[in-house]
């Protein structure tokens, strides 16, 4: 996915359980470029993630708000809000 | 026999009395883990032996059990625990509910010393009556083989609640283990030590004959009819109920747990494992699936989440069933140990053993920060567990769970509230669900009240008591209905539906707070127990160690104010 202005940053998200289900194969992880001061919100419309899965957000491997702003090569978790086990 | 009317049966396994009872009236309208709350203040002496002859276990199906509405036929155990010396209700799917609910059991009491002759029984129960047999043939033997020999002895279509070696040796890991809906006995009520208190009693198991459905009257059927479809249909819009736990099983907390930083790793000292990654709900559907296991598996009859699976090997047959979360959490990275296919031959080897694998896994970790084992070294912690199995002194330090193996072996960092080990949400960095480990009569237990869900900041100290008291009053009250917490979802969406489907089933007239005022009323019952047995608010508090050393990568520490804590039931 690309996206005409620049500057752009280049960021990976990695998708998790139903997420990953995309075009009709499972999805890991996908490189989006992104505008410069793109948050993680952006990321979530992007994607068109449910807001019914109210959705966890990390950045590099912590938790993060939705309304952070990403820098080029980020890594963003996108993982729906589970409980029980 | 008057087989309409809800009914006690009483065993006394020390004169061998078998006898059914009307239900006493301030046990009518109670179920599951209420009913064993309102039971142990009203016949176990508080300050009894757990393990001795004055102390009882009852078997209670929740309110709603036993009409296979999906998610709600859980059964409830409760006794004194010999892990806590407070307490205990550990509740569990399979059928035991349903069949009890179909034979109309209100409760099934257990209690006495064991035959003076020192023999082991089984309890057979049909809708004829009960007696008690012989069991000399079943002792020594794994879960496995005592359930293949009790359906061939009584036919495939039985529920049985069962123990293995562990409960027979007295492990304070010991749980109760109950047969799910493909005749699996792998179900266990597992916390808090029961399967030692009913092996101190000599009774190996208990066989419910009711091979055909017999469900329990209902006072307005259509109103029955009609809040279940509204439950049903809330469930299938709900994405957890409906697609995650379908297809990822609790095993999809995983990623959450460790983006929070709250995963257990190596004895609780990192909330996030380097290599969650392999040990993911993700990974264990995909490989799972490409092995030909089942990636979804009901355990309860009338289930429609299915959030269970059937784990196979590399060559397709059975691991485990079912691979959860918190033996993940417990055997997986609180040991290092990133491999799915070691973790699922710990549990079954645990559920072989009838022990349960939170405070097991725990125990290990504690096993190897003494030096008993490397970190990550899944074949010695086989061993380790091969000699819980076996019974050796090393073995039953381990069965004796997280709290007696620190004593023993002389680690300062226990995991543990009230002698019970920490599920697998770290308290410092899920605060919440710390509060719940910290004030729940029961003991650290995230089923008490698990607030990893909840849109707040988890490592604020102080939004979490209220958080917790809410979640704890609703959960007891899902307990007291035999409801599943995957089957909360559905009704958190329309909360008139609870109210409803009690109104359809008894004609009570219950309004909107009748869930949380049933979890709270049972709640502060246990709490009088554990009051009555000794307990004080110094056993209410998470361990000081963790007060103090931080845990990375959050750098928390819990530091939910004392005070709080002490006064969290002081509010409705």
């Amino acid at each position: 996915m690309t996206h005409p202005d620049p500057p752009a940053i280049r960021i990976t998200v990695h998708l998790h359980s139903i997420l990953r289900h995309r075009e009709g194969r499972i999805m890991n992880r996908l490189e989006l470029d992104l505008p410069s001061g793109s948050r993680i919100e952006d990321v979530l419309r992007l994607l068109e993630v449910d807001e019914a899965l109210e959705p966890v957000t990390a950045l590099n491997g912590v938790i993060a708000p939705e309304e952070t702003v990403l820098s080029d090569g980020d890594q963003v978790a996108v993982i729906p809000s589970v409980a029980g086990g | 026999m008057d087989t309409t009317s809800p009914r006690v049966l009483r065993i006394n396994m020390e004169t061998g009395e078998v006898r059914y009872e009307p239900v006493p009236e301030g046990w009518q309208r109670l179920g599951g883990r209420g009913l064993t709350a309102r039971f142990l203040l009203d016949e176990v002496p508080p300050l009894c032996d757990p393990l001795g002859p004055r102390n009882k276990l009852i078997w209670a199906p929740g309110l709603l059990v036993g009409h296979m509405l999906s998610s709600v036929d859980r059964i409830s155990v409760g006794g004194k625990s010999p892990l806590t010396g407070g307490v205990k209700e550990a509740n569990a799917g399979g059928t035991t509910g349903m069949k009890m609910a179909w034979l109309r059991l209100h409760a099934l009491i257990v209690e006495g010393g064991p035959p003076p002759d020192g023999s082991w029984k089984l309890l057979y129960v049909n809708a004829e009556g009960a007696h008690l047999e012989d069991a000399s043939d079943l002792i020594g033997l794994g879960l496995k083989e005592t359930g293949r020999r009790l359906m061939e002895r009584f036919g495939p279509k039985i529920g049985i609640s069962a123990i293995g070696t562990g409960g027979e040796r007295l492990y304070l890991t010991a749980g109760i283990t109950h047969v799910d809906s493909d005749r699996n006995l792998t179900r266990i009520s597992a916390r808090g030590g029961l399967g030692a208190v009913m092996g101190s009693k000599h009774l190996k198991a208990i066989v419910f004959d009711c091979p055909r459905s017999n469900q329990p009257p209902v006072v307005d059927r259509e109103g029955f009819k009609d809040a279940s479809k509204r439950y049903i249909a809330r469930l299938q819009e709900h994405p957890q109920t409906s697609q995650i736990y379908t297809f990822y099983g609790t095993a999809a907390m995983v990623k959450m747990s460790n983006a929070f930083g709250g995963i257990p790793t190596r004895n609780f000292s990192a909330g996030s494992f380097e290599d969650a990654d392999k040990i993911s709900g993700e990974t264990i559907h995909d490989l799972n699936e490409s092995r030909g296991g089942l990636v979804s598996h009901a355990c309860m009859p009338g289930c429609i989440i299915k959030c269970s699976n059937v784990y196979a090997g590399p060559d397709g047959q059975t691991l485990v069933t079912p691979l959860e979360y918190e033996t993940i959490g417990l055997m997986g990275s609180n040991l290092g140990i990133n491999d799915p296919d070691i973790i699922a031959r710990m549990n079954d080897l645990a559920n072989d053993i009838g022990i349960d694998t939170i405070d097991t896994g725990a125990a290990l970790g504690v096993a190897a920060e003494a030096g008993l084992m490397q970190w990550g070294d899944g074949a010695r912690a086989l061993e380790l567990l091969e000699e819980v199995r076996q019974g050796t002194p090393l073995g039953r330090i381990i069965g004796s769970g997280a709290a007696a193996a620190a004593k023993v072996l002389g680690v300062k960092r226990a995991p543990v509230v009230k002698g019970q080990a920490f599920s697998a949400y770290d308290p410092r960095a899920i605060k919440g669900t710390g509060v719940t480990y910290a004030t729940s009569p029961q003991g650290a237990d995230h089923t008490a009240g698990l607030t990893i869900r909840a849109k707040v900041d988890h490592l604020d100290p102080a939004v979490q008591v209220e958080l917790s008291r809410s979640i704890q009053y609703n959960t007891a009250g899902y307990d007291s209905l035999g409801a599943c917490v995957m089957g909360s979802f559905g009704f958190a969406l329309e909360p008139a539906i609870v109210p409803d489907l009690i109104n359809a089933r008894y004609g009570w007239g219950v309004g909107p707070d009748f869930l949380r005022e049933l979890g709270r009323q049972t709640i502060l019952l246990e709490r009088e127990f554990n009051r009555l047995a000794g307990f004080t608010p110094a056993d209410d508090r998470i361990p000081e160690w963790m007060t103090r050393e931080a845990l990375p990568p959050t750098g928390a520490v819990f530091d939910v104010s004392p005070e709080e804590l002490d006064t969290i039931y002081d509010t409705p």
